[in-house]
């Protein structure tokens, strides 16, 4: 699992940690049941102090997203949707950013994109 | 009695007329990396050198595992490793000697790991200590007092003189040192961008008083800049938010707060749309605290609140 942790922008770290869990069980990278580095592990690989991975593994277990298990370790949480609806929108608009301003460097129309958007979710609907 | 690893009581410490260090109270737990900021001159190498018992304190005391620094215990001694700004070996001994030396010295000494060190930055053992460039000789003591095993560390200016990667790697040892050891150590420097990654605490001293002693964590949620116009009428402040610092260039005002997540939500809803609220990193925090000295700080502060 690769972080990476920004100490020029003065965000707390233990919440750049979450977040960028967050991102990656969203997006798909961290999958259900899978386990997170220990908190040595972590604090080590990216030499901060233990207690601030404690810190953020607290906060993604009180969000629901991870489950840590006596003895075993801190691991994704299984089941239900693990990802909360803001982070997934929040994701989303990201994507969509990203989408519509590579298309705006291909010279691409706001209606083209979406004519675009529109047949690959049908091809990809019949597909199925 | 205390549970803390270092800790100082009314510190104070004259240089005749100067005051080099003036009243500091610090208490350090264990497990953590302190770093300790300020400009040069600001009594960072004194403060050191007290809690080390090498020069007595005017007023004040200090202890180290308990043990006094006026008088410490030879237990306790063994424990500490310091790397002093200018206490240096002499020029003529080899690397293999001060090796031997601190060997000899620390009971329990690591050659592997110093050994390792010493082939990471590609030098030779045969290498007397008068040959090396600066920042070999700053790597080359921080390695002895790492491979020493010490419980305390008190390292003044360690990364001095050496690149930007080695300066990487030394701080990353000590990182790891400390979290495998549960040491705890002091890094007095005024660099701050490369220790800021691995510290848990800042303790700023500006002419040798002791301004904040805080976690990082705790500065980088709670230590906002506030950016407004000039034209701006000045709000009141809550009393909550301590005000660090403001400038004032270019018909746009700069103002440095200190407050917690309910205050600044607070803050944000009585700044609305007049003004931006953003995260800063350490550096700017720091240079806040420390580029105005206190009264002319304060001067400032009432002409950009007006």
């Amino acid at each position: 699992m690769y972080l990476h942790l920004d100490y020029q922008s003065g965000e707390a770290i233990y919440r750049q940690i979450v977040e960028q869990i967050k991102y990656k069980i969203a997006s798909g990278e961290l999958k259900p049941t899978e386990q997170l580095p220990s908190i040595r592990e972590l604090a080590k690989m990216l030499k901060i102090n233990p207690r601030t991975v404690v810190k953020a593994y607290e906060e993604l277990q009180s969000g629901g997203l991870v489950v840590r298990r006596q003895g075993q370790g801190v691991f994704i949480r299984d089941g239900q949707a693990a990802v909360p609806v803001q982070t997934r929108n929040k994701l989303l608009q990201e994507m969509a950013r990203r989408m519509l301003a590579e298309a705006s460097r291909l010279g691409a129309s706001e209606e083209q994109v979406k004519d675009v958007f529109d047949n690959v979710m049908k091809q990809m609907r019949s597909g199925k | 009695m205390s549970e803390f690893v270092i800790n100082t009581k009314n510190l104070t410490r004259d240089y005749g007329e100067n005051r080099a260090l003036d009243n500091v109270n610090l208490e350090i737990e264990k497990g953590r990396v302190v770093a300790l900021l300020g400009p040069n001159g600001a009594g960072k190498t004194t403060f050191l050198r007290l809690l080390m018992g090498l020069i007595e304190p005017t007023e004040g005391e200090s202890f180290i595992l308990r043990s006094p620094s006026r008088n410490m215990a030879e237990s306790v001694v063994s424990k500490i490793g310091y790397m002093g700004d200018t206490d240096e070996p002499p020029r003529w001994s080899t690397i293999r000697d001060l090796m031997k030396l601190q060997a000899a010295v620390s009971g329990d000494f690591d050659r592997d790991f110093f050994m390792r060190s010493v082939e990471k930055r590609e030098l030779s053992v045969k290498r007397s200590y008068g040959s090396l460039s600066k920042g070999q000789k700053k790597w080359i003591r921080a390695g002895l007092v790492l491979a020493g095993k010490p419980a305390v560390l008190l390292l003044d200016e360690p990364a001095e003189g050496l690149d930007p990667s080695a300066r990487q790697d030394l701080y990353d040892e000590l990182r790891d040192y400390v979290t495998d050891k549960e040491a705890t150590a002091i890094v007095a420097t005024h660099i701050i961008s490369d220790i800021e990654r691995i510290a848990d605490d800042a303790a700023v001293i500006d002419h040798g008083r002791l301004i904040t002693y805080a976690e990082l964590e705790d500065l980088r949620e709670q230590v906002r800049e506030i950016q407004m116009s000039e034209m701006e009428k000045v709000i009141d402040f809550p009393n909550e938010i301590e005000i660090l610092g403001g400038k004032s260039s270019g018909g746009t005002k700069l103002l440095w707060v200190r407050c917690r997540e309910q205050e600044r939500q607070k803050l944000e809803k009585l700044l609305g749309q007049k003004a931006t609220i953003r995260t800063v990193s350490l550096e700017t925090f720091y240079l806040a605290l420390t580029e105005h000295n206190s009264n002319k700080r304060d001067a400032e502060l009432k002409e950009i609140k007006k």
